[in-house]
């Protein structure tokens, strides 16, 4: 049986009751979250104001990739061990599509206007592009070897590619559907980031255990950053000052500051964390849990610091931390072997 | 016409296996076991990386180069019945009471890219809860393995090493 709870978290619920009723209900009510489940075949869809788990979808074999796309409507995610794509409406949650793309689909992203669909091909060493609407094959480009994360400018106009194999990123005009250029990574670059005002692409390179901090206009390096053991995947907060990024083998959470180019504090996680969102701050405490530390203006509706979502593959849960402090606030727990690899959060408070 | 009909189909069919060709998926092993004995206890049985033949059933004898402890310390795991795994120490802490190493040659064990955490926790009553997970690969890398190189087969070595294991550390730490 539950003990009764301290006087003090008493009266903090029953504000925060109070509170939720006053406030606007908080934007998190519609966020919702896309775990692909690499062991189970399928995805755990999170309730973002409740983080309980409100749907299973059954997708193709191995899902790994996913990619939310706001604009579309709708969920793409990649299953490398039947070559498919899984395409599941956001309004319904049901699976709708499946695509034979052929290949080793792993990476996948959706364009910022949701009207196209990139793949990479892992075997084929090809870029595939597809009509998000009507799945039409637009193009497959050949990149270089062993193409894994993608990452699309904030226009629209350039995809990145990282090459694995090539420590290189292939840079595809995308209305050309053409590779214009390469740029150098670090060794055995996977997940690719693009910063939210498109000035920063971040390679992250599993084998030399560092971030490829890159000048998107210019192609020019930056910096390289050490992070913890095969870092795997990166979210960007809103404003584009902070990236925090998964260290698998590291069980952390490295903290980028983009402006100084510095990682400024590192955050312990679940075992093997691979996929990584941020959420921003919401409008209302009426959270759950609700965060310590919010900060109140006079007269004004409180504000929660951001979250960042965690996916641990060996615990098959996701982590909840408070992204300003990587306290943990919740854990979910999910289907077997998540991934997440890739966009995963949908709703407001997030970008695409 | 009829050669020509035989080298299409077996051109498309290895097409079509070109096409569906598929890598292994990454698979993972987490046991845990309750020792009746202080953590303190346990941790002191296991973290020597070189002394393995001091708790594991199938281990004859370790060869360890570097110190035990020292994050790049390499250990040669002589089996019983023949067949050596080597080992790297990636990560130790006294303090945590944990390590985590990976395969550089799995020997006999149908697995690759191999790695895993072994880490004692405070049980109930003043005993211990002893945590061995592992993350790897199958050992066939390519489509259709034979079935002693599947990811099945990975997953019962892996298993079969780490429950023989944490029985075996069990009744040797609570004996009386």
């Amino acid at each position: 049986m539950r003990s009764a709870p301290s006087p003090a978290t008493a009266r903090r619920r029953c504000l925060a009751a109070l509170l939720a009723l006053a406030l606007p209900l908080a934007a998190r009510a519609e966020l919702h979250a896309y775990i692909t489940n690499q062991g189970s075949d399928d995805v755990s869809v999170i309730d973002g104001a409740s983080l309980k788990v409100v749907e299973r979808i059954r997708v193709g074999r191995a899902p790994a990739g996913v990619a939310v796309s706001p604009p579309a409507g709708r969920v793409f995610v990649s299953n490398p061990d039947d070559a498919s794509v899984s395409v599941i409406d956001l309004a319904t949650r049901e699976r709708i599509a499946s695509l034979a793309v052929g290949g080793g689909p792993v990476g996948i992203t959706a364009s910022p206007d949701g009207t196209r669909l990139y793949v990479a091909d892992w075997y084929a060493n090809r870029l595939r592009v597809f009509d998000a609407r009507d799945y039409r094959a637009l193009a497959a480009i050949p990149v270089g070897h062993a193409p894994a994360g993608i990452a699309v400018s904030p226009d629209g106009a350039t995809v990145y590619v990282a090459n694995r194999d090539d420590d290189r990123v292939s840079v595809v005009e995308a209305a050309s559907l053409r590779v214009t250029g390469e740029l150098a990574t670090g060794t055995h670059p996977f997940a690719l980031g693009m910063s939210p005002d498109g000035r920063r692409l971040l390679a992250l390179n599993v084998k030399s255990d560092d971030v490829t901090v890159i000048d998107a206009a210019s192609g020019r390096r930056l910096a390289t950053l050490a992070v913890g053991r095969a870092p795997y995947g990166v979210a960007f907060d809103d404003a584009g000052r902070r990236a925090f990024v998964t260290n698998q083998q590291g069980d952390s959470v490295s903290v980028i500051d983009l402006d100084a180019l510095r990682v400024v504090a590192t955050w312990p996680t679940a075992a093997y964390p691979e996929g990584i969102a941020y959420e921003g701050p919401q409008e209302t405490s009426a959270t759950f849990p609700p965060p310590e530390g919010d900060e109140k203006t006079r007269g004004g509706p409180a504000f929660s610091h951001g979250r960042l979502w965690v996916v641990s593959w060996m615990e098959d849960k996701v982590m909840i931390l408070d992204a300003t402090s990587g306290r943990e606030l919740a854990q979910v727990p999910v289907g077997r072997n998540p991934r997440a690899f890739g966009a995963f959060l949908a709703g407001t408070g997030t970008r695409p | 016409m009829r050669k020509l009909l035989v080298i299409l189909t077996a051109l498309t069919l290895l097409a079509v296996q070109a096409v569906h060709a598929h890598g292994p998926t990454r698979q993972k092993v987490s046991e845990r076991i309750s020792i009746d004995a202080p953590p303190a206890a346990v941790w002191q049985r296991i973290r020597d990386f070189g002394a393995m033949q001091g708790w594991h059933p199938a281990v004859e004898s370790t060869e360890l180069t570097g110190a035990s402890g020292e994050v790049g310390a390499v250990r040669t795991l002589h089996l019983k019945g023949g067949g050596a795994v080597v080992e790297e120490l990636t990560r130790y802490s006294d303090a945590e009471q944990r390590f985590a190493y990976k395969m550089k040659d799995p020997g006999p064990i149908p697995v690759s890219n191999y790695s895993a955490t072994l880490a004692v926790a405070a049980g109930e009553n003043g005993g211990s809860v002893v945590e061995w997970r592992g993350a790897f690969y199958r050992a066939y890398p390519n489509n259709n393995p034979p079935p002693e190189q599947n990811d099945e087969a990975a997953i019962a070595a892996i298993t079969g090493v780490y429950k023989s294991g944490l029985a075996n550390l069990k009744k040797v730490m609570e004996v009386k």
